[in-house]
């Protein structure tokens, strides 16, 4: 894979998911945005190496841990604070799903794409979910994260995965067709063919 | 790099690792140390993001936000009204329990040391033959055979069987249940108390009913009531109310000799949500 256009395409990826977030929102349940990223790990999952994607999934974490800062309270009040680590394990963990399911899928198809969006999301939702659960466990010397509804959460990530498999429909077509820049260089299987 | 590709995953749990101790950083630390990567990759990404930003609040209109927040605060203000509603019922039921505690409480019969257990009832069976209902609280809970469940002032039954997490109570109105009453007079009544050998339970009206002499019609009223004075119950069920008299006529057989005096259960048993087990006290 060509890591120049990888990021390019995380680039322009970030950019939209951020500047487009209020465009696309949908006033519910503290408000529902696609994930872009998340589209993109799917599509360079089913098609990548796997040490490739490995990286590329934590990469990805990284960039949404970053521009994602949460709530935290201190004496100055609450504070956004960036915390690595959560979006970061929920992508490795989505990317290692799409990796083990991969083989079952025709990787030409956007369907296909938006379907292991879905598979890979709720594992790396749960993952982050969990972690940032787990500090707000009292005899952890962490402190917990402000305003934190776990079901409020699990509720608005899921609402975001249907909305992000939906729009991997137009957006994993368009990056299917950025096959050629990527370079990857894997036999794949294909619908046309069924060969691999 | 080499040491990656012959050990990857020995490197990937070193990486899981790594993040895991790092999602659960204090955020003070947090804050120190990721702000110095977050400020930059803002810095490169913020440009085009506002653009972009600009550019979708153009498209859409700003009301959206304003109208978002609104319902935000209208499902925030429906839940603390639901909340609050639930509160009040807690409270409601907590006022109610202490005042039946209180009520309890004042019977003589129970020891300093006599415990008192409220239970819910899960299975009211107060048709049949065996009139009996069951709890959701057992021997784990203290509960055992033949100890008295009240209800306020009245009596309900007693404990028959007792599993673990649940016991049957039979209730004082199985048919042919006997007791052993007084009728004593009611607060809107007068007269003496009056001991009556034995009450029995007759499905047919749904009522104690008992026969006394004609001589002692007088004493009794309508509105007297019904406690138990019954050796064979246990100590802590004595004096606990029964019902009270509903009615008195001639008994047909000898309407000049005697009186059937019927007496209505104060409590209706298929109505129960929740009884009082006595529990007896650790030092009997």
């Amino acid at each position: 894979m060509r890591y120049v256009i990888f990021s390019l395409t995380l680039f322009v990826l970030l950019t939209l998911e951020l500047g487009l977030k209020q465009l696309l929102i949908i006033p519910r349940d503290g408000g529902v945005t696609p994930s872009f990223t998340l589209i993109l790990m799917v599509y360079i999952a089913v098609s990548a190496p796997r040490l490739t994607v490995i990286w590329a999934a934590l990469v990805i974490g990284l960039c949404i841990d970053l521009i994602n800062p949460l709530p935290f309270v201190n004496d100055r009040g609450v504070i956004s604070v960036p915390l690595i680590g959560p979006s970061s394990l929920g992508f490795l963990a989505g990317a290692i799903v799409v990796l083990e399911l991969r083989s079952l899928v025709f990787r030409q198809s956007p369907t296909a794409i938006g379907v292991l969006v879905i598979m890979s999301g709720l594992i790396c939702h749960l993952v982050a979910v969990a972690v940032l659960t787990l500090r707000g466990i009292s005899w952890l010397p962490t402190d917990a994260i402000a305003h934190w509804d776990i079901s409020g959460q699990l509720v608005r990530r899921f609402f975001e995965l249907i909305y992000s498999s939906l729009m991997s429909l137009p957006v994993g077509f368009l990056l299917l067709k950025l096959d050629p820049l990527f370079g990857y260089g894997l036999p794949v299987r294909t619908a046309r063919s069924g060969t691999t | 790099m080499n040491y990656w590709r012959t050990n990857p995953k020995r490197v990937l749990v070193a990486i899981v690792a790594l993040l895991f101790l790092c999602s659960m950083m204090p955020s003070s630390a947090a804050d120190w140390i990721w702000s110095m990567p977050h400020d930059p990759f803002m810095a490169v990404i913020s440009p085009l993001t506002k653009q972009l930003h600009r550019l979708s609040i153009s498209i859409r209109p700003p009301h959206d936000k304003g109208f978002s927040i609104d319902s935000d605060l209208i499902k925030e203000r429906d839940e603390l009204y639901s909340h609050n509603l639930i509160l009040q019922q807690q409270l409601e039921r907590a006022n109610d329990r202490i005042s039946q505690l209180s009520a309890v409480r004042k019977k003589p019969a129970l020891g300093q040391y006599t415990g008192l257990l409220f239970a819910s009832v899960v299975y009211t069976n107060a048709n049949l033959p065996h009139s009996t209902l069951t709890i959701d609280k057992g021997s784990f809970h203290g509960v055992a055979a033949g100890q008295a469940v009240v209800l306020r002032e009245s009596l309900i039954g007693r404990v028959s069987h007792v599993g673990h997490n649940a016991a049957t109570v039979t209730l004082i109105t199985q048919p042919k249940t006997h007791l052993d009453v007084h009728l004593v007079p009611g607060e809107s009544t007068t007269g003496k108390p009056v001991t009556v050998t034995q009450v029995l339970f007759d499905e047919d009206v749904n009522a104690f009913v008992t026969i006394v002499d004609a001589s002692e019609h007088n004493s009794i009223q309508i509105g007297h009531t019904a406690i138990l004075v019954d050796v064979r119950w246990p100590r802590q069920a004595q004096k606990f109310m029964i019902g009270y008299v509903v009615s008195m006529e001639p008994q047909p057989d000898h309407p000049l000799l005697q009186t059937r005096v019927v007496i209505k259960p104060v409590v209706d048993m298929n109505r129960l949500a929740e009884v009082l087990v006595v529990i007896n006290s650790i030092l009997e």
